[in-house]
């Protein structure tokens, strides 16, 4: 998509003037390349604590060198207004350079502009950079409107106007040229050509009233309204395209995972393993296997369903992909009922629904069909061999039936040896009411330890709710719906004040589960538009050897309840049901760009059997989420609650592992 | 006191240790005339209780001290044998069964060496104790690594009187210790 720029179309007018105040680079560069959307990639992050003008991050490949490319213009422009404003606060407004002026409107009215490209690219920075960029022009015009008052400014503009007349023919020319690539319909050159014209003109402009700005351009409104219209149309076909295309390149195929599950527990059921890849899997491994294809499977409908709120908030075409009505094997889905969705869900949260109860489904029946198969001597083993194969994939779902339904197959399995079905039954006997109590008593714990601490989306709806006439957050001030945060101004506006009721702050967070692997972070999931990312693993091997003691749980006496292993594996690897602490980092994200490009490590943000369906209506690129670092001073755990010592996470660093959520 | 009788016919369980409580109370302030009514009206009461513990199914008590006095209207045993060679556990509950519990609710576990009500007579165990007075409220309860310590002091037949011989428990709320003590009249619920 690059153009191939003639450079008899760059006249020496614009180099000229282009060179003399400092955006000579960034042009050079357009001139020479001006793809549709640039293509090299440039780390990025999102605004956040340390620094909120940090530009937000990008999903999409095709979006970072543009995203670069407007955060410098932003960012001269930012440092320019911010001396403008030094300087005017120290009573020196009439000694500052014109060109800061220039260096501080023309880069924001140009990084305006190109940002609806971001915004055609399904990318939240676009929105955030038009609004940075409009701030940025809003404050430095009160001091512009002053200077030009100045004698001295006079003078100068006096002589910008002698220059513009006497440049009057040149302009023509480029609009001559510009009627003549339209004809061509050579769109692109005729937008480069454009751009670079009207950014001299701005440039020379910058002093003048807008009405004066207007005679000078007018020889150009017909051309610019032409070449506009085309360019855009152009940009929302091939940002279209390009969405489907990787919509398509992430899909997973959710029915082919239901059939393997399906076809798994055939074989197992006929000869005790499962054979997908020349290596036979007995059922509890097969079940570990189908767990991370799980996993690949959320990850991916999470990454597609963010691409396709990308897509829709911009009235792009649907694709098909998902279907609500995709045909699942109704003995599977019966097994437990799908989660409930919403009538007004999308197709994928509706397939996605269907597809978990067909995975518990299958898993149960995978379970019965091995437990018909094995001989009485082998059950005990094979029983403990499935709640370590399960005690994963219950711990990452919400939906409280797959428990209940894993726990029945594992019962009629173990009814298969009459000693071990009285031991289950006898195990369970003496261990679920002392699971039940220690869970009280940390939640009692854990109320006590919370005091006057807010759960983090109440504390951050009230850092960041509107307060007029000096504070625009995230949320109107009356009638806001704490489920749709959005950017109501700049990401810089909205953080920089809400900052000090965020960073300092005591919270609760809830539902905490570390990250794959042996990662050094754990998340308090997704919820109400936030998430909490806070080190791991905790301190807790004392707590963790008491709880395994508590259920008669050694090497050589494995857990014989789901309830139990569960228990013991949370534990074990650092999950817990709550968190309290402080707030050390804060960051926004657009919520397009935080699940459009979620690693699969981090899926566990949300559920395994939960999608982030949270729009009833038309998504829009605007809304947004926040993630906070936070310093535990104790965790609740299902079974326990603990303090936690200020070097908690020492030994963190060490670690190595998945990757945090950023 | 005829009040409290007739309070009685019509309160739930979890009142009636309390009125019985507040009638004591009163007896032990008030002079000798009226002695003799009070331990008529307790006499009275008593039946009551026992009348209305018969139709709720309630058996035993148990009479602690837990930093505070807390007392419940039933108190069931049961010994738990897992087998495969995992210990016997020996469980008290102020209910019957989850469904029917009420507050103050109490549960005490201990590993045991017997494997009835009557092997375990006169052995002193190690006990995990938790203790809520009321729903949604603090929790009483041995700390990781602690324990209360009990002995089976008596059994006679279905029931059992285990003494709580010391040990300190964890209040929830204030995050301090309290020491345990009282007694438990536990009547044995078989497993089968």
């Amino acid at each position: 998509m690059l153009i191939h720029t003639d450079s008899s179309t760059v006249l020496p007018y614009f180099c000229n003037i282009s060179i003399r105040h400092g955006l000579a680079v960034g042009l050079v560069r357009a001139v020479l390349l001006i793809p549709l959307f640039i293509t090299p990639s440039t780390a990025s992050a999102n605004p956040n604590h340390r620094d909120v003008h940090v530009g937000m991050a990008v999903h999409g490949e095709q979006a970072k060198v543009l995203q670069a490319r407007i955060h410098g213009l932003y960012d001269e422009a930012l440092k320019s207004t911010q001396r403008i404003i030094e300087m005017t606060a120290k009573g020196d407004l009439a000694k500052v350079n014109p060109q800061l002026f220039i260096s501080a409107r023309v880069p924001a009215g140009q990084g305006a502009r190109l940002s609806e490209q971001l915004r055609l690219l399904g990318e939240p920075a676009g929105p955030d950079y038009e609004l940075r960029c409009n701030r940025l022009l809003q404050v430095s015009g009160p001091p512009l409107n002053q200077y030009i008052t100045f004698p001295t400014s006079q003078k100068y503009i006096d002589g910008l106007r002698q220059k513009l007349a006497k440049q009057a023919p040149a302009r023509a020319n480029v609009v001559g040229r510009l009627e003549q690539l339209i004809q061509q319909q050579k769109w692109e050159a005729a937008e480069k050509m454009l751009d670079d014209a009207l950014v001299l003109i701005y440039t020379d402009t910058t002093f003048f009233h807008s009405s004066e700005t207007a005679v000078i351009l007018k020889p150009f409104e017909q051309v610019t309204a032409a070449i506009r219209t085309a360019m855009l149309n152009k940009r929302r076909q091939i940002a279209a395209q390009l969405l489907a295309e990787r919509r398509q390149k992430l899909a997973f195929d959710l029915p082919g995972l239901v059939q393997q599950v399906s076809a798994a527990a055939d074989s197992i059921g006929a000869t005790g393993t499962f054979d997908p890849d020349g290596q036979p899997l007995s059922g509890p491994q097969t079940l570990t296997m189908l767990a991370g294809r799980w996993d690949e499977a959320h990850a991916s409908a999470i990454r597609v369903m963010a691409i396709d709120w990308a897509r829709h908030a911009n009235g792009y075409d649907s694709a098909a992909g998902y279907d609500a009505a995709a045909a699942y094997d109704p003995s599977l889905v019966g097994e437990v009922a799908a989660p409930a969705t919403s009538d007004s869900a999308s197709p994928l949260s509706q397939e996605y629904a269907k597809f978990t109860a067909a995975m518990i489904g299958g898993i149960v029946r995978l379970i019965d069909a091995d437990a018909q198969r094995l001989p009485a001597a082998e059950i005990e083993s094979r029983h403990a061999e499935y709640l370590a194969a399960l005690s994963p994939i219950s711990g990452q779902l919400a939906d409280r039936q797959a428990l209940s339904a894993f726990s029945a197959a594992l019962d009629r399995l173990a009814a298969k040896s009459p000693a071990l079905g009285l031991q289950v039954k006898y195990y369970g006997e003496a261990t679920n009411e002392l699971l039940r109590w220690r869970q009280r008593a940390a939640e009692a714990m854990a109320r006590a330890a919370t005091g006057d601490a807010r759960p983090i989306e109440q504390q951050m709806y009230d850092a960041t709710v509107s307060r007029p006439p000096d504070y625009t957050g995230l949320f109107p001030q009356v009638n806001a719906d704490r489920r749709y945060p959005a950017l109501l101004a700049s990401s810089p506006q909205i953080l920089e004040p809400a900052l000090p009721n965020l960073v300092g702050q005591t919270i609760t967070a809830s539902d905490v589960t570390r990250l794959a692997g042996n990662s050094k972070y754990a998340i308090a999931r997704y919820q109400l538009r936030t998430y909490v990312n806070t080190p791991a693993p905790m301190d807790t091997a004392g707590q963790v050897a008491e709880l395994k003691a508590d259920l008669f749980v050694a090497e050589s006496q494995p857990p014989l309840t789901l309830a139990a292993a569960a228990a013991i594996h949370s534990a074990e690897r650092g999950d817990f049901d709550a968190v309290g602490g402080e707030i050390v980092g804060a960051h926004l994200e657009g919520v397009i760009t935080r699940f459009a490009s979620l690693p699969t490590a981090a899926a566990w943000m949300l559920p395994l059997d939960r999608l982030p369906d949270e729009w009833p209506q038309q998504p829009s690129l605007n809304q947004v989420l926040m993630r906070f670092d936070v310093q535990p001073t104790w965790v609740q755990h299902r079974c326990f609650f603990q303090r936690i010592g200020p070097p908690a996470n020492a030994q963190a660093a060490h670690n190595g592992g998945a990757q945090r959520v950023q | 006191m005829l009040a409290v009788a007739l309070l009685l016919a019509s309160c739930g369980k979890d009142d009636l240790n309390s009125l019985v409580d507040q009638a004591k109370q009163q007896a032990m302030a008030g002079g000798e005339a009226v002695a003799k009514s009070v331990d008529q009206s307790l006499d009275q009461a008593a039946e009551q209780l026992a009348g209305t513990k018969e139709v709720l199914n309630l058996a035993g008590d148990m009479q602690l001290t837990l930093g505070e006095p807390l007392s419940t209207s039933a108190c069931y045993a049961r010994v738990v044998s897992i087998g495969g060679g995992r210990p016997n556990v020996l469980q008290l509950t102020s209910y019957r069964d989850k469904s029917q519990e009420s507050f103050p609710s109490v549960f005490v576990q201990a590993v045991v060496t017997g494997d009835s009500i009557s092997a375990i007579s006169g052995q002193t165990v190690e006990a995990e104790l938790f203790a809520q007075r009321e729903s949604n409220g603090p929790v009483l309860f041995t700390d990781a690594g602690q324990t209360v310590t009990l002995k089976v002091a008596q059994v006679e037949g279905q029931t059992a009187t285990i003494e709580v011989v010391g040990g300190q428990l964890r209040d929830s709320q204030s995050g301090g210790e309290v020491p345990a003590q009282g007694v438990f009249h536990a009547v044995w619920e078989s497993t089968e």
